[in-house]
């Protein structure tokens, strides 16, 4: 059995990211069309986050950071625009660094990981959206985005937990 | 896989779910009626307008239009031209620090506390 990883060589590792990339761009498209709590912005499943924590697991972290940033870059010219690109990146940069160091830490578990990168992604994209529209008061939405970037995240840690276990077992 | 969670996680998750309810609560304590509602466009200071007077102010910008509404003390956005409508179902806003906001169209409307004829345009605009 073959232990699933990046490929060794550079073709092998380009196809394997491209794949991850479509496959992330996919899950951002999904929730654009179908919010999980419609009328309320900002609360997202983060689907496309368990392909970028997948990568970060399984292949490694030059993978996942390029994986996401594809997907941001792909998904702004398709359909989230610029204002999206920003908010995107924004959250995708600042909940990658830190799902990065917390793993690196080597202290939490992909659950805890997770968590911390849906808090962060949408503490990263509510100060965009300070910066650019609407100033500090804002920052009143910050405990909804909170409670939602932990809950979301467990799940999406949970799911990403699941499919490394399988995954590492062999394809 | 649950058996995987380590202290770290637990008390991550504590840390996240007790600031939100921390601030949650400050919110709840410093809640206050407002007195007038500030409306900015694209960033800049667009108005302040009585919450004591019902009115309707429309927002044009570049091809965006934004109806606010103010009525009976409250304010919400009646009708928006962009595409999520997220504004419209915001529904009605009337403490302190409260706030609208069309992402799509740049409108920001925020409650003020004091009213509208005690800020003069300079302060208004240098803020």
């Amino acid at each position: 059995m073959k232990k699933f990883e990046g490929g060794t060589t550079i073709a092998q590792k380009a196809a394997i990211c491209g794949v991850l990339a479509a496959l992330a761009l996919i899950f951002s498209y999904i929730e654009v069309l179908i919010p999980v709590v419609p009328g309320i912005p900002g609360i997202k499943l983060g689907l496309a986050n368990l392909v970028v924590i997948l990568a970060l697991y399984l292949i490694d972290a030059g993978t996942a950071f390029t994986v996401n940033l594809v997907r941001i870059i792909m998904a702004a010219l398709l359909f989230s625009g610029m204002f999206g690109f920003l908010y995107s990146l924004a959250g995708a940069l600042v909940s990658y660094a830190g799902m990065y160091l917390l793993k690196r830490s080597g202290l939490f578990s992909v659950i805890g990981v997770s968590m911390a990168g849906g808090v962060l992604h949408n503490a990263a994209q509510l100060v965009v959206a300070a910066l650019l529209i609407s100033g500090p008061q804002i920052f009143h939405y910050l405990p909804v985005l909170i409670l939602s970037g932990t809950f979301f995240g467990i799940l999406i840690g949970i799911t990403a937990g699941v499919v490394i276990k399988h995954l590492r077992q062999g394809i | 896989m649950f058996k995987e969670i380590r202290k770290a996680d637990i008390l991550l998750f504590l840390f996240f779910i007790i600031s939100a309810l921390v601030l949650f609560a400050r919110d709840f304590v410093t809640a206050s009626e407002g007195g007038s509602v500030e409306i900015r466009v694209d960033g800049e200071y667009y108005g302040t307008y009585p919450l004591s007077a019902d009115d309707t102010i429309l927002i044009e910008r570049d091809g965006h239009t934004n109806w606010i509404r103010i009525e009976s003390g409250e304010v919400f956005m009646a009708e928006s031209s962009c595409k999520n409508q997220i504004c419209v179902n915001e529904g009605h806003i009337h403490t302190v620090g409260q706030s609208i906001i069309c992402l799509p169209n740049r409108v920001v409307a925020e409650i003020k506390s004091q009213d509208a004829g005690t800020t003069d345009g300079v302060d208004a605009v240098a803020r």
